[in-house]
């Protein structure tokens, strides 16, 4: 989180670069309220892009993917690019089974 | 907001222990041959909330071992499989390896894996013997129509209820297993998300359509939901064909799996629970380490209520007493009084919330004696009653394990064989009964078998080869029972792992003893016994008689007070020239003066200027010398030992009205002291 507000500021300065959103390598229900500010706070970064760090992801369930994909959706409304880094393959297999590859802009 | 798993996985063991009970007390009440829905409903319920949330904490073990228990439930609902003994054998023997998995899973620390797996091993015989008899008389006949013939695959509508995802299921898991059935292709329906400054992220808006192609028992995709019984909506229809749209309208309802809403598994539970309550009023819940009580709602709403009732005075009062002048007095009185009422309402309220029905410490003994019974040969019908009497939770903790050793009692000593009651003229089945009331401010707890009775002979022979009695010394029939609460007594021939080890009476009685009760035994030769226990209803409070000496104040348990006497000279002698005894009905008892045992100054040391209180304890009564009586009241007892010491001859402390803090005495302990100084 705080590494993630240190982003911001590194971003608010330049805006050219993407803001970066460390994923971690486990998203559950129970860290849903963390990833919700780190998402929220990401869309307020002055910034054209924003880059979803998911190399580590190993465990991702519903309720994160749900979460993506409406900061996802929302970040297209706000006109800002959504860039996944190097999405890992439990995160595919888990967006895949629940239907929202598509949505998450992940093919 | 962040959800703290470890604060469900303590309301999943409690209420899996729940669980355990009551699938437990389901078992023995079923009955060869007999098929009993409800019951079956009741355990396989339990069952099934265990097996979901075993899974959803990751304890797989539980889920995965229950899961053969509840196919053999699910079996005999259905019909497929006859009820036998040998079956609910097995899955009482399962239920304690479901208990043990649990307490393993709760210490943290490994189950006994081979006896879960001998354990398994016997369920999965039984499983595979003596199944499928009646398919036709299956309950629900939607299903198995659809089971029977599987289609080429299934249509499966999946849309979770919001609080899913607080519920610990996770669609991504549900959906891996659905995947692994057959062709599997998935829509996730999005139209419902809302947009990211309205999301609550724990809440579910996504719901699926998913298809999955192969010859796949629907069974077994509904076994896949199962867990998300009435948190979600799901239908499961077969896949095109002529008759898709059709049955997807017809077979919808049918399929429907979704119970009521809104109820979480958590919740389910104790609609269960209630349930089995009101079905079999045996049962409770025995989790003597149990750390929290679950408290009826009534309980908690009149306490509201004299919450209420009490801020009205307070508020009633201050108006008094903010424009105060003489001629409001007898507003203020009545204010006062009515306080005094509300604070004893509320008090008691408070005290009935640690009031627990005694069926929590009964519900153990249907088992127990079914054990007991089957290991001894004999044939033993245990009823109980009384089981909605209530008292203090510690106190219920503390009885039970003397309260076990009275009931294995009656069952190895008490109840005869059949062959040796039919020889005496008895049914072959003998009773042990259970029965509690209240009485006073007390609880009677009886444990009574139509056994032999004790053997008065033996006990006395015992006892004289013990030499715990003089060889000849005559005892009345109630003294010779009292013999066998003596330390290392035991008349059993042989030591036996049920009783008969040579300690217990005396370690029960001592253990009530602590408790502030009593235990007491009644028998009759061929016609059988009963325990008595008496019991304080609750520890922390007591109703005490305040007596003065000198300038102390002590408060006397008022359950040990006989009666308080002035003293008339000609009723007090001196024996031997030293020790002082007053007659009183015919007895002579011995005269403690308290300010000599507690080393106080007391006014006067003229008896006829003071008073007597007649005590008893430990069944020895004394005339306790003091100079006045002040008046009963209820005491809050506070602990000498916590606070300070323990002292010899009291039993704690109490603080009263004027902030000052009264002694209690403990007449046992007194009574004891002054004997020591009276031989010495």
């Amino acid at each position: 989180m705080d590494q993630n507000v240190e982003n911001g500021a590194a971003a608010l300065e330049t805006p050219a670069t993407a803001h970066i959103i460390e994923l971690g390598d486990s998203l559950d229900i129970g860290k849903i309220a963390e990833l919700h500010h780190q998402l929220e706070a990401a869309l307020e970064v002055e910034s054209d892009a924003l880059q979803l760090n998911a190399k580590d992801i190993e465990r991702i369930d519903a309720a994160s993917l749900q979460l993506l994909t409406v900061f996802n959706i929302e970040a297209q409304k706000r006109g800002l690019k959504v860039r996944w880094n190097s999405p890992s393959q439990p995160l595919r297999d888990a967006a895949d089974r629940v239907g929202l590859i598509g949505a998450l802009s992940l093919n | 907001m962040s959800i703290d798993m470890s604060k469900f996985l303590d309301t999943f063991f409690e209420e899996s222990a729940e669980g355990v009970d009551a699938m437990e007390a389901g078992l023995l009440n079923m009955q060869e041959g007999a098929v009993d829905n409800e019951l079956i409903n009741t355990i396989f319920r339990a069952a099934h909330s265990i097996k979901g949330g075993g899974a959803t904490f990751g304890l797989t073990a539980v889920s995965a071992f229950t899961h053969n228990l509840e196919t053999l439930l699910d079996e005999m609902r259905s019909d497929k499989r006859p009820v036998t003994t040998a079956s609910i054998d097995v899955m009482l023997e399962s239920v304690d390896i479901i208990r043990e998995m649990l307490a393993a899973a709760k210490s943290r620390s490994e189950h006994d894996e081979q006896r879960s797996k001998a354990v398994t091993a016997k369920l999965e015989l039984q499983l595979q013997s003596g199944g499928s008899a009646n398919v036709a008389k299956v309950a629900a006949p939607t299903i198995v129509a659809m089971a029977a013939a599987p289609s080429t695959g299934w249509r499966i509508q999946f849309a979770p209820k919001p609080h899913l995802f607080q519920t610990g299921n996770d669609p991504v898991r549900m959906l891996r297993e659905l995947q692994t059935l057959g062709k599997y292709s998935v829509e996730c329906n999005t139209s419902t998300l809302p947009g990211f400054s309205h999301l609550d992220p724990e809440q579910c808006y996504l719901a699926w359509n998913i298809s999955l192609e192969g010859d796949i028992a629907k069974k077994s995709i509904e076994d896949l939901f199962e867990w998300v019984d009435g948190d979600c909506e799901l239908v499961i229809s077969p896949l095109a064909g002529a008759s898709g749209s059709a049955t997807s309208e017809s077979g919808s309802v049918a399929a429907t799996v979704s119970v009521d809403a809104d109820v979480s598994p958590a919740q389910a539970v104790v609609v269960n629970l209630d349930e089995r309550r009101a079905a079999a009023p045996a049962e409770g819940k025995a989790n003597p380490e149990a750390s929290s009580i679950r408290v009826n709602i009534d309980k908690v709403d009149a306490l509201i209520n004299m919450v209420g009732e009490l801020v009205i005075t307070r508020s009633m009062l201050s108006q008094i007493g903010k424009d105060f002048d003489m001629r409001r007095i007898e507003k203020l009185l009545h204010g006062l009084e009515q306080l005094d009422r509300n604070t004893r309402e509320l008090q008691e309220s408070v005290m009935r919330i640690r009031m627990m029905p005694i069926n929590f410490a009964f519900q153990r003994f249907p088992r127990m004696v079914r054990d007991l019974s089957q290991k001894l040969d004999k044939k033993i019908e245990l009823k109980l009653s009384g089981e909605q009497t209530e008292l203090d939770k510690t106190v219920m903790e503390k009885i039970s394990d003397p309260l076990v050793h009275l009931v294995r009692n009656s069952v190895d000593h008490g109840i005869e064989k059949p062959e040796v009651r039919l020889a005496a003229g008895k049914p072959e089945t003998g009773v042990v009964h259970l029965n509690a009331f209240h009485q006073g401010g007390n609880i009677v707890i009886e444990i009574s078998d139509d056994g032999a009775g004790l053997p008065k002979d033996k006990v006395l022979k015992k006892a004289r080869e013990r030499g715990l009695i003089p060889p000849d010394g005559v005892l009345s029939d109630e003294q010779i029972h009292d013999l066998i609460f003596m330390a290392g007594f035991s008349t059993a021939d042989q030591i036996s792992d049920v009783s008969g080890r040579g300690v217990g009476m005396d370690v029960v009685r001592r253990n009530i003893k602590a408790l502030g009760g009593t235990v007491d035994v009644r028998s009759e030769p061929g016609k059988g016994s009963t325990f008595t226990i008496r019991l304080p209803l609750t520890l922390a409070i007591m109703d005490g008689q305040s007596v003065a000496v000198g300038e102390e104040l002590y408060i006397v348990p008022l359950i040990s007070v006989v009666i308080s006497t002035q003293i008339k000279a000609n009723e007090v002698s001196v024996i031997a020239n030293r020790d002082e005894v007053y007659r009183f009905r015919n007895e002579y008892l011995p005269v403690i003066r308290l300010h000599e045992v507690l080393n106080v100054k007391q006014t006067t040391t003229d008896l006829t200027r003071g008073l007597f209180v007649i005590v008893e304890g430990d069944g020895r009564r004394a005339a306790l010398f003091v100079d006045d009586l002040l008046g009963q009241q209820q005491v809050v007892i506070k602990s000498l030992e916590t606070n300070y010491k323990r002292i010899e001859g009291l039993s704690g402390a109490t603080i009263l009205g004027d902030g000052s803090v009264a002694l209690i005495l403990d007449i046992p302990g007194l009574l004891r002291i002054a004997h020591q100084r009276k031989s010495a």
